[in-house]
């Protein structure tokens, strides 16, 4: 039903098609973009440079140390297949630097090696960052809005379906949670910033203080459970979790996002791609809790959900197998247009030059290399058409997803 | 079938007949383009719907719809076309115009809603007014109220109305003649009084019939089943009348006075099953800031009451005055103030969770509303499982989906429908299921929520003929809950009318309805559509 609306929705639907393409590259970047060919026969030898890459990537060969350090355009091959674009983002062509146009002269040893969008500073390849970029916003997408999802599902649903007094514990219990979180936050984290700054947040002392953390909320509980036995402890209280899941979601977003962004990454030391993603993750799991909440706030009045309860199911299996599945159609239009923030605040990061490394390169950081020299317009104008583009589908996308519902809600 | 094509349908060349006069409108409206259709639809035929909720916009005001409406044909500045809605909001008989126009939708009664739309609908001047199923979403009392509105503005203005409704009863009141129609053709037509004494076709006879009596205790209700049969012949489907008159069924399913007797003391000699005492279950109105509530809604105020086992137990009131809230408080969904529910000796308001997990085996309940009341994501056979593998009463899989088959075949529906999702039910299958549903954990008491109350007359005598005859294969106990006095006066063996959170009167159906002894129930009695007392004896 929905999918039949979506579908005679024409921009959206294109949207969508295209998006598959965009996935399509960004999984095969690799095959597209290479300066190794995907096939070669040398004296007599088969071999599959591209795809040898991935098993070693996957630790099951060992690389051949015939090929360490070897410029690939220089053997001598007896039969060869490059990949249409036949370098890798980060190949380095010293005779094609700094900035050249497609138009302009370039030396290149044959014509399917050229330049065909021209290159930056240092010489590198504007197709094949092109390609890499693509793989790099993807990623963004589905990375940061993983994490968004992960926040804002469970929030948006304790909020949703509890509301402010529906969450009902006894006074022990709710006093031990409290002080145990305290607790976990202090002796696994604050206590211990010294181990954890010194080795930069190694997974290792990270696991240590989760660990720590969850422990202690344990031991809460099971004490809670002995000390229940009390009248006077075991009175109940309302835990008013939605007012503290809006009241975070408030003050969270009355921060401007990119400052916020940038005031966190100032304080990580050496951020990397995956922190940025991460944390923009993190910054919008908001509105995907705002979304299940309000769509939880109408499923659980439905008599479906008090059925549920009058049969003598648990809270838990209510939530997940009656509540949630309900409220995941208006959770994909906020990713559709999550995506689109997420890709759109990787782009201006990079281009501020946060967050990649140097081998690394996204749409963002091509902009940024504009910047040197305007004359280079290959490189402002690609990269900006294909963030444009990029955020236009995800959000006709979710225009398209939020209209398909909206008719059915109002069925 | 819906009235938008009734529209299209109704063929003004061979002059519609009623008996305020003719229509006079020589076109034939099946051939007419779209384009003139629109102003002669908007103007000389005017339509008021069931649901009055969805037919006004929320984000406007009653006032602001209105006055569009007139806006779009008349041409008349904003100061002349607001006094004329007020003028026809006082017509309607809506308390204090003024207030009703700059009020949203979702702040007057369903009832008053109602009224809104037929101020809109008459704000054309139409000469036919399409009005379908206008008072199936209401209650009797409003109901009555708004059946003598639409009669009152019939004779005012001339005008003719087109009535639907899956409710003969209710036709009684309103209509001069009746059009029966069935299975898309129509079977039958004539004046009402005809169609009253003297009904020709079998399916009228049914509906005439399927419709609780309040006059008589019946051992169940005449079906359609009762008055026609299919045959196959030739290898097609016919249609067969049986001749049977309305008199006789009834007759034919009607209870001794011995027989309601013997039931009586049959189930007053157990304990009871279920004792409430001087329940309360307060809503707090108007929270201070982080404070305690300063007002309360008293949905439930101090009722008390006692279910024996195997009684059917009857609560009528108007919407509104907390039969949901009661039977929700009993099944712990709400919070209760204070008061007792004793079930088999154990206080059901003060047990804690695991004890509370034994006893839903036991107590169930089933909704008004049957297209929310399945998970939309689940098949039926899931749904129906589900209650069985969460108390682990059968371990296999395989004798559950037995069970679940077992079950459906219990309430009349097919093996073929267990992998099947609810949107492809029709609304009295839908509640079929949620009663086996409800029937999967082998309860012996069940709450019945209006579970009848949004079902059309010939599909609610089939669940409610259903129902009982679960009440005697089961042994089963259940409070039954509605607004509309004739059905509960139908299925109980007592009855409690409730007002305001309170028990207003309670007792066996038959004194109630005759010898009601407050004003509140004397009303509730009056507002039952006429058509349905048969003094004239047929
Ligand atoms: N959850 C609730 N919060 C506040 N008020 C409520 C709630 N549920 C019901 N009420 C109020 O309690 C009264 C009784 O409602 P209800 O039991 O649904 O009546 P009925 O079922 O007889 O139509 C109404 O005035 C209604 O507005
Ligand atoms: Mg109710």
């Amino acid at each position: 039903m929905v999918w039949r609306r979506f579908r005679s929705n024409r921009p959206a639907l294109w949207s969508l098609r295209l998006l598959v393409v965009l996935l399509g590259i960004a999984f095969f970047a690799d095959f597209l973009a290479n300066e190794k060919p995907l096939y070669c026969k040398i004296e007599g030898k088969r071999y599959f440079p591209v795809l040898a890459d991935y098993g070693q990537a996957l630790g099951w060969t060992n690389p051949d140390p015939q090929f360490l350090n070897v410029d690939w355009k220089d053997l001598e091959y007896e039969r060869v297949w490059w990949a249409p674009v036949a370098y890798s983002a980060s190949t380095i062509d010293v005779y094609n630097a700094p900035f050249k146009g497609p138009f302009d002269r370039q030396v290149v040893a044959e014509d399917r090696f050229w330049h065909w969008l021209g290159t930056d500073d240092l010489g590198r390849d504007v197709a094949a960052g092109m390609l890499a970029g693509t793989r790099m916003a993807m990623l963004v997408g589905v990375v940061a809005m993983s994490v968004a999802c992960f926040f804002g599902i469970i929030l948006g649903l304790l909020a949703g379906y509890y509301g402010d007094s529906r969450l009902r514990w006894t006074r022990v219990r709710l006093l031990a949670n409290g002080v145990a979180l305290v607790a976990a936050w202090f002796y696994g984290f604050a206590a211990r910033s010294y181990a954890l700054a010194e080795s930069e947040w190694p997974p290792g002392e990270l696991g240590k203080s989760i660990l720590l953390g969850l422990v202690l909320l344990v031991v809460a509980n099971v004490g809670a459970s002995q000390l229940e036995r009390f009248p006077l402890l075991a009175r109940k209280r309302a835990l008013p979790v939605d007012l503290l899941v809006m009241r975070a979601i408030e003050v969270l977003e009355s921060v401007p996002g990119l400052l916020f962004l940038l005031a966190i990454l100032a304080v990580i030391e050496k951020p990397g791609i995956l922190d940025v993603m991460v944390i923009i993750g993190f910054l919008s799991w908001t509105s995907v809790a705002r979304f299940v909440r309000a769509e939880l706030l109408r499923i659980r009045t439905l008599p479906y959900i008090e059925a549920a309860q009058v049969m003598g199911f648990s809270e838990w299996r209510i939530i997940w197998r009656h509540a949630l599945p309900n409220a995941l159609g208006p959770i994909l239009v906020v990713v559709a247009f999550g995506v689109a923030g997420a890709i759109l605040a990787e782009a201006s990061l990079s281009f501020l030059g946060l967050g990649l490394s140097i081998d690394q390169v996204s749409w963002g950081s091509m902009i940024n290399k504009a910047r040197e020299d305007f004359s280079a317009w290959w490189l402002a104008l690609l990269p900006g058409l294909a963030i444009f583009a990029t955020v236009t589908i995800f959000n006709l996308i979710g225009d398209g997803l939020a209209q398909a519902m909206d008719a059915k809600l109002n069925q | 079938m819906s009235a938008t094509k009734l529209l299209e349908i109704i063929d003004l060349q061979t002059q519609f007949q009623t008996e305020e006069g003719t229509v006079k409108a020589p076109i034939d409206l099946l051939r007419l383009p779209e384009k003139e259709m629109r102003p002669l639809r908007d103007k000389d035929l005017a339509m008021i719907f069931q649901d009055p909720m969805s037919s006004l916009n929320p984000v406007f005001t009653c006032g602001s719809q209105v006055l569009e409406a007139i806006q779009l044909h008349q041409r008349l500045d904003r100061t002349r076309a607001r006094q004329l809605v007020l003028d026809l909001f006082a017509r309607v008989q809506l308390p204090d115009p003024e207030r009703i126009y700059a009020a949203y939708p979702h702040q007057i009664s369903g009832g008053q809603k109602q009224r809104v739309m037929i101020a809109m609908a008459m704000s054309c001047q139409p000469q036919v007014l399409i009005a379908d199923e206008p008072t199936t979403a209401l209650d009797v009392t409003v109901q009555k109220a708004i059946l003598d509105l639409m009669s009152d503005l019939k004779r005012e203005m001339e005008a003719a109305i087109v009535f639907i409704t899956h409710d003969l009863g209710v036709i009684a009141d309103i209509a001069d003649r009746v059009v029966v129609m069935y299975q898309g053709r129509i079977v039958e037509q004539g004046p009402v009084r005809d169609i009253f004494l003297r009904p020709q076709h079998a399916y009228t006879k049914s509906l005439l019939a399927c419709r609780p009596p309040v006059d008589q205790a019946l051992r169940r209700l005449p079906v359609v089943r009762d008055f026609i049969d299919w045959r196959e012949v030739d290898g097609q489907r016919t249609m067969v009348e049986r001749a049977v008159s309305v008199k006789q069924t009834l007759a034919q399913h009607q209870l001794t006075e011995a027989e309601v007797e013997a039931r009586r003391t049959r189930i007053q000699s157990g304990e009871p099953l279920l004792r409430v005492v001087d329940l309360r279950t307060w809503f707090p109105k108007g929270r201070a800031w982080w404070g305690r509530p300063q007002e309360f809604v008293k949905a439930v105020d101090g009722v008390s009451f006692e279910v024996y086992p195997g009684e059917t137990m009857g609560l009528v009131g108007e919407s509104g005055c907390g039969k949901t809230t009661l039977g929700r408080s009993i099944l712990r969904l709400n919070r209760t103030r204070s008061g007792e529910v004793w079930y088999r000796g154990k206080n059901l308001l003060s047990l804690n969770a695991t004890e509370l997990k034994d006893l839903r085996k036991e107590v169930q309940i089933i909704f008004q509303d049957p297209y929310s009341s399945l998970n939309p994501r689940m098949t039926i056979g899931k749904a129906i499982e589900e209650p069985l593998l969460v108390h682990g009463i059968l371990g296999k899989a395989v004798e559950r989906r037995e069970r679940v088959l077992e079950l459906l075949a219990t309430v009349d529906l097919r093996p073929e429908h267990y992998q099947r999702y609810p949107h492809e039910f029709s609304g009295g299958q839908r509640q079929r299921i949620c009663i086996a549903r409800a029937l999967a954990l082998n309860p012996k008491f069940i709450i019945c929520d209006e579970s009848v109350s949004a079902l059309a007359v010939s599909v609610q005598a089939q669940v409610l003929n259903l129902l009982l005859e679960l009440r005697e294969k089961y042994q089963l106990t259940y409070i039954f809950i509605s607004h509309d006095l004739s059905v509960v006066k139908f299925m109980s063996d007592r009855m409690i009318v409730m007002n305001g959170g309170k028990i207003e009167e309670m007792g066996w159906p038959e004194d109630i309805y005759q010898k009601p002894q407050q004003a509140y129930t004397r009303r509730l009695i009056e507002a039952i559509p006429r058509g349905l007392i048969r003094d004239d004896g047929f």
